[in-house]
């Protein structure tokens, strides 16, 4: 889409000149575009604001100009094999978590992580960064209290006040977000993806850290809730859950 | 039926009649067109909706107009003085505490009311205050690091009572 959005930008760039060409009377390979203004190369007092042109174009200062552009990826899968591109993109993240685990009440901090995300190319990496601690914060949500409880096809945790998503609280003590820039050969100056690219390492580096806190006890399911993780600290030690 | 209420909403005295079962929200989003105040969960506990009465923060989706009889309210709306934004919301803006932008009137009128009652909050205070205040895009850290850099600053800029503010 962003290299879609890059080329109907470009092809309206294409229009204003082609007007200014006319408004100018020069040709196209002869004007730029300068700090809002279209001049004729080499004579700057020779130039039109975009308002302008817009004026000679459509008769007022405003109007549409529309660029379009259909951008398909290479790719796709052999439908005899099943084999081939299955996406034009691949996102690949990392991460790693530190908790702490009380074996009194089963309840998870998570102390600290650190996601790494590869974006292609980070075109507003403040953006890319807040978007890589969202994704490490919904996936922690995912991985310690949220879950879909439903009753004979009913769901039962419909709202806020049953179903838990992340508070400040739980945000860890230490998070740090990095960005890996990878030139993707397809995307808008190599840019790719970076929403929710993050998420998916985080459950399995928060699951690695409970595990590796407890001596190895493993959780097969999702949310890693208290009782959960006390249930499975007991039957270790041979007390009743 | 309607009751008829007088109250006062950002410093501007009004009578209205609401309906005995309309929550301040609705009266804030419908009946005055302040639309800063957003329905998130509607049920108090994600803090999208809060606004300040009397200086105390509320879920106005849990409160009813008719309990602002008489009362002083404060939305987001009635921070900025003209084109001057309020000390929290520039440090929002400036910490970039925001992804999407729905929780933050709450979590900025949280906010205002955590340091009108605690100037200078500990890292452990601000957490725990802002907890009833859920961002789904989760820019915890900013928002932390945005309240930080309140606390730090003198006192007097940030704990003005609203009131005199107007």
């Amino acid at each position: 889409m962003g290299s879609a959005a890059r080329q109907a930008a470009h092809q309206i760039r294409q229009q204003l000149l082609e007007i200014g060409a006319r408004v100018l009377e020069a040709d196209v390979e002869d004007l730029e575009l300068v700090e809002g203004f279209l001049a004729v190369k080499g004579v700057p007092e020779k130039r039109r604001s975009i308002a302008q042109l817009f004026q000679a174009r459509f008769g007022a200062a405003v109007g549409n100009m529309v660029g379009s552009y259909d951008n398909q990826t290479t790719g796709g899968l052999d439908p005899r094999t099943g084999k081939g591109k299955g996406s034009a993109f691949f996102f690949l993240s990392a991460c790693a978590a530190e908790v702490e685990v009380d074996t009194e009440t089963g309840k998870i901090a998570v102390q600290q992580v650190v996601t790494a995300v590869d974006a292609g190319k980070a075109v507003n990496p403040r953006q890319c960064h807040l978007q890589n601690e969202g994704s490490m914060i919904m996936s922690l949500g995912s991985a310690l209290f949220e879950e879909m409880v439903f009753d004979n096809g009913q769901p039962i945790n419909s709202t806020f006040l049953e179903y838990m998503p992340p508070s400040m609280e739980d945000h860890p003590q230490k998070f740090r977000s990095l960005l890996v820039e990878t030139p993707h050969p397809e995307g808008p100056f190599g840019a790719k993806g970076v929403g929710e690219a993050g998420l998916g390492p985080v459950e399995p580096a928060i699951g690695n850290a409970v595990a590796n806190a407890l001596g190895g006890i493993r959780f097969k399911d999702l949310p890693l809730r208290p009782d959960r993780v006390l249930a499975a600290v007991r039957s270790v030690r041979g007390e009743g859950a | 039926m309607k009751i008829e209420i007088r109250t006062v909403i950002n410093g501007r005295e009004l009578e209205a009649a609401v309906k005995p079962n309309q929550t301040l929200l609705e009266f804030l989003r419908d009946d005055l067109s302040l639309r800063g105040s957003v329905e998130g969960c509607g049920v108090g506990v994600c803090g999208s909706c809060t606004v300040l009465v009397e200086g105390r923060p509320v879920s106005s989706c849990l409160v009813l107009a008719t309990n602002i009889e008489d009362k002083q309210v404060t939305t987001i709306e009635g921070l900025a003085v003209g084109d001057e934004l309020d000390p929290v919301q520039q440090a929002f803006l400036e910490h970039q505490a925001f992804q999407c932008g729905y929780c933050t009137p709450g979590m900025i009128m949280a906010t205002k009311a955590l340091l009108s009652s605690n100037p200078r909050p500990t890292e452990e205070e601000v957490r725990d205050y802002l907890s009833g205040n859920i961002c789904r895009c989760g820019t915890y850290a900013e928002v932390l690091a945005a309240v930080k850099s309140l606390s730090e600053k003198t006192t007097t800029q940030t704990t003005q009572p609203l009131a005199s503010r107007r």
